[in-house]
């Protein structure tokens, strides 16, 4: 009697742990550094919209993509660049919201088409949404493409790691095939927010 | 069944599970193991210590070469070899042996080694690149200066041989593991100094894997990475030059085959890397596209193989340290400087030449000095070849902004954001060097902030400046004495990698039969090869011979 409590506290324990586990690595948020946030241009430009669970990818699926597509699907050389307006030193393009939903994401807000003039080429939204749709489609889109990739450039941990292979990357498939149709019709039902839902945007922009 | 059967099976089944268990001990012993040659003399880390580079991380496997295929290449494919002559080693590519070493079995300077997965791995380190050798006559001693150009090694020849060997049919171990044999039999015959680490010859285990695994292996790693470079021609780089930003491009998979033909040619002189103190907060690089020394070295550690998750940390920050500032450039010889010029060229000098390059010794200029050391000079000004310049595309600087991402684990930290601001910063009392000792140790590596798009080449500071021959940023002038001439005085064609020095006009001996035979041709008026530029009365072009001379002699002491 005494060990089936034991037994029966000890999987509760267990179970918990596992909930507690799987909450941390998809749900858990946490918010945008100050120096984005409190910043009224950063914010516009690197800060979220909320839609990185929903719209976004994961943030190392975002890094490797060009890395590994490139090369095929990207119309010259520069990754993101050859297509996005990107400021020197940022980690990432216009218009990218790097936000930690479980795992670090990116989700992608309103300054990613409506760019203010930086003195350098317009972003390609058509090139991004078809490099989207074409990488998703390529053969080599597997979880072992990809994370050999993010070998090269990062330790995830064992958990990131299986969470990659098993959930990411695998969703993150769908997830370029849908923001490639979005990307190309932004505003019409079911594609790009027109209101902000989480953040709001400082107006003058 | 019978209690023999019985008996019979239990025994079976118990020496099975023992013999799984010891090989499943093995197995985890053997990938896990990661130890790097250590050396206690950091001059020693410094010409063999390993970056990090032979290892992997999960799916990587890592760029070391194994050590018995690394030896056993040159004696496999002579015909590929520059001199076609086995026996050497990687000599023939420029690379140093120092005295004492065999160069069939022993590394060169700039070549380190590791074992990891159980095999000792070799690959290349900081000093391969930055480690030279001078001599006084032809029949003359060889100096080796740590920290100087690697005036002699052909880095494109180089990527050559181990791409040619790689695509070659007999890069296959029916023909590797015989020749590894006989290299292994030949070493235990041969009488070399035991004071080195040294690997062991392949076990029967080993012989197994690379049998059917560890040969094809390489050869699948060499392809492909080479096969990513494919779009660089590497015979136009020749001993002491480098085509160092078309290789990210690659790294961080650019689509080549669009790219503009300007950005192509981007070959320049290897740097000299003493005296970094001094150049925290100029702008690094040909091109000034960097004010960060860390984001420099790190940038520099990916040609050594060593990835954000691969680096080794501390044997890094090791080698970084040790050129921090005690690394310092040989003198030159005393007594062929003429004193009597010194006082006279000095006064020159400072008309000329100091306001962008800076005092003879660190840290080569002053706070409040006005300056330009270490500040970019735009094209239209210095009017030198603008290849080098054009390679580094603006799309570059950019994408290295997702290089060391995710590092450190706490960028945002009020701590971490101070470092990638005070990187940039000159330092100027030894609490400014303490604050950023204590930033870095806790920040560092830290994802790219401070790469940029210039429209020049930055003002170097001039320390040890007579063996940082030939001289402008692609190695297209070969003395002092040509580089204080108008463009159609220096010489269009001359012959680089020959390491004989001329004290007179300050640079390698570049003519005559010697050179010709044992140095490289470069013809200026190949694109990137440029000569023009850095001339016109600013340049001290139009002083007069005597004055020239003057110059020269006060420059020798830098």
């Amino acid at each position: 009697m005494r060990a089936r409590a034991v037994l029966a506290i000890a999987a509760i324990v267990v179970l918990l742990g596992l909930a507690w586990l799987l909450w941390s690595t998809l749900y858990r948020q946490r918010p945008q550094p100050a120096s984005i946030t409190s910043d009224r241009d950063a914010n516009f430009l690197y800060g979220s919209i909320g839609n990185e669970s929903d719209q976004g990818l994961p943030y190392w699926v975002a890094v490797v993509l060009p890395r590994v597509f490139g090369e095929r699907y990207l119309p010259g050389p520069g990754g993101y660049a050859a297509l996005l307006q990107w400021d020197e030193g940022q980690e990432l393009p216009v218009g990218f919201a790097k936000k930690r939903v479980g795992v670090d994401r990116v989700g992608f807000n309103c300054a990613l088409c409506h760019t203010p003039d930086h003195g350098m080429r317009k972003s390609d939204i058509k090139g991004l949404a078809e490099f989207f749709s074409k990488s998703a489609s390529d053969a080599r889109f597997n979880a072992d493409t990809i994370l050999t990739e993010i070998d090269l450039a990062y330790r995830l941990s064992v958990v990131d790691r299986l969470v990659y292979r098993y959930v990411l990357i695998p969703a993150s498939r769908e997830r370029l095939l849908a923001l490639g149709r979005q990307l190309t019709s932004p505003h019409a039902a079911g594609g790009w927010p027109r209101s902000t839902p989480s953040t709001p945007f400082p107006a003058g922009h | 069944m019978t209690f023999t059967a019985r008996r019979w099976l239990t025994w079976i089944g118990g020496v099975t599970v023992v013999f799984l268990a010891i090989a499943a001990i093995y197995a985890a012993v053997r990938l896990t193991d990661d130890t790097a040659v250590a050396y206690d003399d950091v001059r020693d880390h410094f010409k063999y210590g390993s970056t990090g580079g032979e290892r992997g991380w999960k799916r990587q496997l890592g760029f070391g070469v194994p050590y018995w295929i690394w030896v056993a290449m040159p004696e496999l494919f002579p015909d590929l070899l520059p001199e076609h002559k086995t026996g050497q080693g990687y000599t023939s590519f420029g690379m140093i042996y120092e005295d004492g070493k065999d160069p069939r079995f022993d590394l060169p300077i700039g070549m380190s080694m590791r074992r990891t997965m159980g095999i000792d791995r070799v690959y290349f380190t900081c000093s391969v690149c930055h480690t030279g050798t001078y001599r006084d006559g032809a029949n003359g001693a060889r100096h080796i200066v740590l920290g100087m150009p690697a005036n002699t090694f052909n880095f494109g020849r180089l990527a050559q041989f181990l791409s040619g060997s790689a695509k070659d049919w007999r890069f296959q171990s029916s023909y590797m593991l015989p020749k590894i044999a006989e290299l292994a039999d030949a070493r235990s015959r041969a009488a070399l100094p035991a004071a080195q680490y040294r690997p062991s010859t392949m076990g029967a285990i080993d012989r197994l894997a690379f049998q059917y695994v560890g040969v094809s292996l390489m050869r699948d790693q060499l392809i492909s990475l080479l096969g990513r470079l494919d779009f660089i021609d590497f015979g136009k780089w020749g001993p002491g030059r480098v085509d160092t930003f078309d290789p990210p491009k690659a790294l961080l998979g650019f689509r080549m085959d669009t790219a503009h033909a300007e950005e192509l040619n981007g070959v320049a002189d290897f740097p000299s890397v003493w005296n970094q103190k001094a150049r925290k907060g100029m702008w690094l690089h040909w091109d000034g596209n960097n004010c960060s020394v860390d984001e420099r070295n790190l940038s520099a550690g990916f040609g050594t193989g060593a990835t954000p998750a691969t680096i080794d940390r501390d044997a890094v920050k090791r080698i970084a340290d040790w050129l921090w500032e005690p690394a310092q450039p040989p003198p030159f010889p005393a007594d062929r400087v003429r004193q009597d010029r010194l006082n006279r060229g000095e006064t020159i000098y400072r008309e000329y030449c100091q306001t962008c390059h800076g005092t003879a010794k660190a840290p080569f200029r002053q706070p409040g000095d006005g300056t330009k050391v270490g500040q970019v000079t735009p094209l239209e000004s210095v009017k030198t070849d603008r290849h080098r310049l054009d390679t580094y595309t603006p799309e570059l600087a950019r994408a290295q902004g997702s290089l060391y991402a995710g590092y450190p684990a706490d960028a945002d930290s009020a701590q971490c954001r101070e470092y990638v601001e005070d990187v940039c910063r000159p330092v100027q009392t030894d609490a400014d060097v303490q604050r950023y000792r204590a930033l870095r140790d806790r920040c560092y590596p830290a994802r790219f902030q401070h790469f940029r798009k210039t429209n020049g080449y930055s003002n170097m500071p001039l320390d040890g400046l007579w063996l940082r021959a030939p001289y402008l940023h692609n190695g297209s002038v070969p003395t002092l004495r040509a580089l204080l001439d108008p463009q159609p005085m220096r010489p269009a064609v001359f012959y680089i990698g020959y390491d004989v020095y001329d004290f007179d006009n300050v640079g390698f001996v570049t003519a005559g039969p010697e050179a010709e035979k044992r140095g490289w041709r470069l013809d200026t008026s190949m694109p990137g090869n440029g000569n023009g530029g850095h001339e016109g009365r600013e340049y001290g072009t139009q002083l007069s011979r005597d004055d020239k001379d003057s110059l020269i002699e006060y420059l020798k002491g830098f």
